[in-house]
């Protein structure tokens, strides 16, 4: 049986839109606009040469980024980001708005835990964070964010080399590791799961 | 030089022992010294120092004083008895010495290497007196046939200077600079599952059995290797009533233990309801190192109405790889590639057992091979669901995949393969909106369907030790081996050149040969390529066009502007140069060519991860990235390229015939395309919906229906409708594309009736054209002798290839062709 959600999916994959012929209408709105543009003999056509200069000015244009000026975009920001950050409304971060909001989410982070306001996480602050952080609070670029303000990428460093850094949830876990193989075998798991009621 | 137990000795099983006296030996005292053991057919019991398992040869010293070995021989050739000469070399009493049969003749301070390697089949062997005739031993007129890593010699009871054949034998252990394990009596058979691998809906019974009487049956069911210490012994018939991995291997004495079979038992029905409150599925770690961890499947996706029933459908929608292995080379802190996602190299690469289920249920494979941690971005810890790359080689069992994973048409032979997952626009990673698990190889189809050398991929879904983990995707890798299955030429003979990083830094790096040729294509563009000398050189061509006969073709115009085409159409924001770098670098970009071929180098889409996002997006540069060989890259090679005319003339003419007339890149062609593949995954989505959907952490679980569809929706019915038309105004724009179209054809290419007549239809300029193929403009914009102006309908008496252009201005319009298979009857 094809569930309901199946049908509307199979519908999108039918296809339904009208496509246009090929090239369609916004091809030849593209072109009329630049034969417009360079069409510099008026007879309503571009000729080679006339061509060559559009080629020209376009390769000047966008080669204006060998003079120093970078590429837009940054990384695939989260919708939140978006939101906070993406000030021309384009809904991409470019590079600026990419570095406002590494810097603005800090900010705000850090705002949040510094709870005598004078700028810096102190070492009960810094508790608050990690608890939280270990906690599973932070996901996604949250948790980026959080592992810079706390600086835990030198505790996750160490971790590797030697243990520590897990959740809140995962130390719970391994209390009940009772051959203290790291690994959950039935009887742990029954165990977890009972305290878990 | 390396005696055995040298704490410098390759020699992996070698005891620590104290470094060797130095002891004076009479050079001219009997040889007291044997062939002790020796393998040749070294797949993996002992590597040295290059790295190679070459075959190697154990003496042994049984006297009771020193012997310098230095003026005796070896040789595999009794014609030849002193075949390679021993350099000075004294063996104490009691001592063994490996010297390797590699042919690298090589006398280091560190190893012995000889001049020759040994036979599998079997061949002459022995060690030969300081007289240059003598043979002090040897095992007759020529061993007996070897087996791979089974080693040859005397067996542990054999007694000095008792030069005796029986006590000659295959031996349990190879040994090499240590005492010899017994001789083996036999091999046991493998052992017998009653079920072999696949999807189960009912428990059932699980029989192990073994044709060698006497054996012992050992199993687990934890991904570790059974053996006589480690696992359970098999005594009587088991149920298998969930998802189950099953890993069994016989033993007996003085017998080779039989090779490691591994089945997975996976039930759909279970799968769906695996470790729902993310616990830990029993045998699972508690943590993943410092790695993210996330187990389970979501109820909310389970339990929905809308997914219950399809979920199941979808886990058998498409085929499956299993990957059964130890977990603690997976998570373990110290030593779990997962818990140290971001190291890399053969180091980082532990074994495993793949098996590979086609949709149907029926079996497709089994191998064991090496697995590691693939990708970028995606190593960080904080990602839950990693990529991985597997590796055929003979250290785990066969040296490759050979099996038609991509079609009978395709590669049959595999050295690695990729299982990628969907990095950047994922559920797992970022809970990104936009994850439609399309993009990289929708683009990769899209360079295929042009006719272009692609890196092939098709949909799987992942178990590692039967735990569900996700959606992903293979993908082949464009290397030599790519080069020599699909492009014609040996793989020693392919360049392939990539942006890696060395150093921590970007580097252009040639993964297979050298960047001579590729250094040569980037000078030649560099010097500029305005002229037709310049231009035509790279297709290893005068500047009319005619073949150069001591010309170089570096350079397949053709496969650059289709490569250049889909980087365009997906508006790729991280390849070839990455917006991501200012557009001052290159990025995942590979080019291959053969050194000994005429063919220019070809370039692959690859993680095109960074498409089909902003409709409008416009990545025709030019860029500066490339400016340095340093940051080298095709579209550099466009870039420059489009000063020349003739280049300019090839991008028009298959603009023309990609985005025109129902062509790959026309919107229609696009959309079918793309919806054929995501068919493919549409129910497939709610498995990777259950398992990684909540994974980031976002309120709620990502699902199909409300996430990846709108997404999809957008794709098909926003941007691919309008996406062609952008590129080829963009095109339009660099002056690339004609401001008149060629000429129209009354009919398209195909069978055709003798005497249909063809008409070809332009509102401006001359219509010139030719029957046979040829160009009716010439390099340099002259019309061809043979081409003939357009007056009227053309009769079709016999077979056409049909080329026409309109002539406007004196300017050319882009290429219309057409074939047409005349027939008397259709």
């Amino acid at each position: 049986m094809v569930a309901l959600s199946s049908l509307v999916v199979l519908t999108f994959l039918r296809g339904g839109s009208v496509l246009q012929a090929d090239p369609g209408k916004a091809f030849e709105e593209i072109r009329a606009k630049l034969v417009a543009k360079h069409d510099q003999n008026g007879d309503g056509r571009l000729d080679e040469s006339e061509r060559e200069s559009m080629r020209l000015e376009a390769k000047q244009v966008s080669g204006q980024e060998r003079n120093g000026r970078r590429g837009r975009r940054g990384f695939p920001a989260p919708p939140e980001w978006l939101e906070r950050y993406d000030s021309d409304g384009d809904g991409e971060l470019n590079r600026q708005e990419q570095g406002a909001a590494f810097i603005g989410e800090q900010a705000r982070l850090l705002a949040q835990y510094d709870a005598d306001a004078d700028g810096r996480l102190g070492v009960a602050e810094k508790a608050a964070l990690k608890k939280d952080y270990e906690g599973g609070v932070f996901n996604g670029m949250d948790r980026i964010i959080a592992m810079q303000v706390g600086g835990f990428q030198r505790e996750q460093r160490r971790s590797r080399r030697g243990g520590g850094g897990f959740s809140e949830t995962q130390r719970l876990w391994m209390t009940f590791d009772a051959d203290g193989d790291g690994k959950a075998n039935a009887a742990e798991l029954e165990l977890i799961r009972a305290s878990m009621k | 030089m390396v005696a055995c137990g040298d704490s410098t000795s390759p020699t992996a099983p070698a005891e620590a022992k104290p470094k060797r006296p130095v002891l004076v030996a009479d050079a001219n005292g009997p040889v007291t010294v044997v062939v002790s053991e020796f393998v040749a057919a070294n797949d993996s019991t002992l590597q040295d120092r290059d790295g190679d398992y070459s075959d190697w040869i154990e003496l042994y010293n049984y006297g009771a004083d020193p012997v310098q070995l230095q003026g005796c021989f070896l040789t595999d050739d009794s014609a030849l008895p002193q075949k390679w000469p021993f350099p000075e070399l004294v063996l104490a009493s009691g001592e063994y010495f490996v010297v390797f049969a590699s042919g690298k003749d090589e006398h280091s301070e560190l190893e012995l290497h000889t001049n020759f390697g040994l036979a599998t089949k079997g061949e002459y062997l022995a060690l030969v007196g300081r007289d240059g005739e003598t043979v002090v031993d040897s095992f007759g007129s020529e061993y007996p046939k070897q087996r791979n890593d089974v080693s040859f010699g005397l067996g542990p009871n054999w007694k000095s200077g008792d030069v005796n054949a029986d006590f000659h034998g295959f031996l349990l252990e190879a040994t090499p600079g240590r005492q010899n394990s017994e001789i083996l009596l036999g091999d046991v058979a493998g052992v017998r599952f009653s079920q072999s691998r696949g999807f189960f809906e009912r428990a059932f019974e699980l029989t192990l059995s073994c044709r060698t009487m006497d054996a012992v049956i050992r199993y687990t069911t934890d991904g570790t290797l059974p053996s006589l210490e480690n696992g359970q012994t098999y005594s009587r018939p088991f149920n298998v009533e969930q998802t189950s991995v099953v890993k069994a291997r016989a033993f007996k004495e003085q017998h080779r233990r039989s090779r490691v079979k591994t089945h997975s038992f996976v039930f759909p029905q279970d799968v769906a309801r695996q470790s729902l409150d993310g616990l830990p599925p029993v045998g699972f770690p508690f943590h993943w190192g410092s790695n993210r961890l996330d187990y389970g499947m979501d109820p909310e996706v389970v339990d929905d109405p809308r997914y219950r029933e399809e979920m199941i459908e979808g886990l058998r929608s498409l085929p499956s790889f299993s990957i059964v292995m130890d977990l603690d080379d997976l998570f373990d802190s110290e030593q779990g590639i997962y818990a140290n996602p971001q190291r890399d190299g053969r180091e980082w690469e532990r074994p495993c057992s793949v098996e590979y289920f086609l949709v149907s249920g029926e079996e497709g494979f089994q191998v064991d091979c090496g697995i590691r941690i693939r990708g970028g971005f995606s190593r960080n810890t904080g990602n839950p669901k990693h990529a991985l790359r597997l590796f055929f080689r003979d250290v785990y069992g066969p040296s490759k995949l050979e099996y038609p994973l991509f079609g009978e048409s395709a590669a049959q032979a595999f050295d690695n393969l990729d299982l990628r997952t969907f990095q950047n626009y994922s559920w797992s990673m970022s809970g990104d909106p936009r994850a439609v698990f399309m993009r990289d190889q929708f683009n990769r189809d899209l360079q295929a369907a042009l006719g272009q050398p692609s890196a092939r991929g098709e949909y799987c879904h992942l178990y590692i030790n039967g735990h569900y983990w996700g959606l992903y995707d293979t993908c082949e890798r464009p290397e030599a081996s790519y080069g020599a299955s699909y492009l014609g030429g040996k793989k020693a003979n392919f360049d392939v050149i990539k942006r890696g990083d060395r150093d921590g830094g970007l580097a252009i790096m040639a993964t297979d040969g050298n960047l001579d040729a590729w250094r040569r294509l980037w000078d030649q563009a560099k010097a500029g390529l305005e002229s037709d000398r310049a231009y035509q050189a790279l297709l290893g061509r005068n500047a009319d066009g005619s073949l150069d006969e001591n010309g170089e073709v570096l350079l397949d115009p053709d496969n650059l502007i289709d490569y250049m085409f889909v980087i365009f159409y997906g508006g790729n924001l991280d390849a070839p140069i990455s917006n991501f770098m200012g557009n001052r670098g290159p990025n995942n970009w590979y080019g291959i060519r053969n050194r000994k071929g005429n063919h220019g180098f070809q370039f692959f889409v690859w993680d095109a991860e960074h498409t089909l996002l902003d409709i409008n997006e416009d990545r025709t540069g030019p860029y500066p990235a490339g400016d340095d060989f340093g940051t080298s890259n095709p579209q550099w090679i466009w870039q420059q390229c489009l000063d020349n005319l003739e280049f300019r003339m090839s991008v028009a003419d298959l603009a023309y015939k990609r985005f025109y007339n129902g062509g790959v890149l026309s919107s229609k062609a696009v959309r079918k395309r793309f919806q054929d593949r995501a068919k493919q995954i549409e129910s497939a989505v709610i498995c990777e919906s259950a398992r990684w959907g909540d994974s980031s952490g976002r309120s709620g679980s990502m699902n199909r229906d409300d996430h990846w569809l709108p997404e999809m929706r957008r794709i098909a019915d926003v941007y691919i409708p309008r996406r062609s038309d952008v590129v080829l105004g963009q095109l339009f724009r660099h002056g690339l594309i004609p401001d008149f179209d060629p000429p129209k054809l009354s009919r398209t290419s195909g069978p055709t009736k003798a005497g249909t007549m063809l008409s070809l239809e332009s509102p401006v300029g001359k219509i010139y054209y030719t029957t046979d193929g040829t160009d009716p403009r010439l390099i340099g914009g002259e019309i061809h002798p043979r081409a003939q102006e357009y007056t009227a309908p053309i009769e079709m008496s016999s077979d056409i290839v049909l080329r026409a252009r309109i002539w406007l201005d004196e300017e050319w319009s882009a290429l219309a062709e057409a074939s047409y298979l005349v027939k008397a009857e259709l």
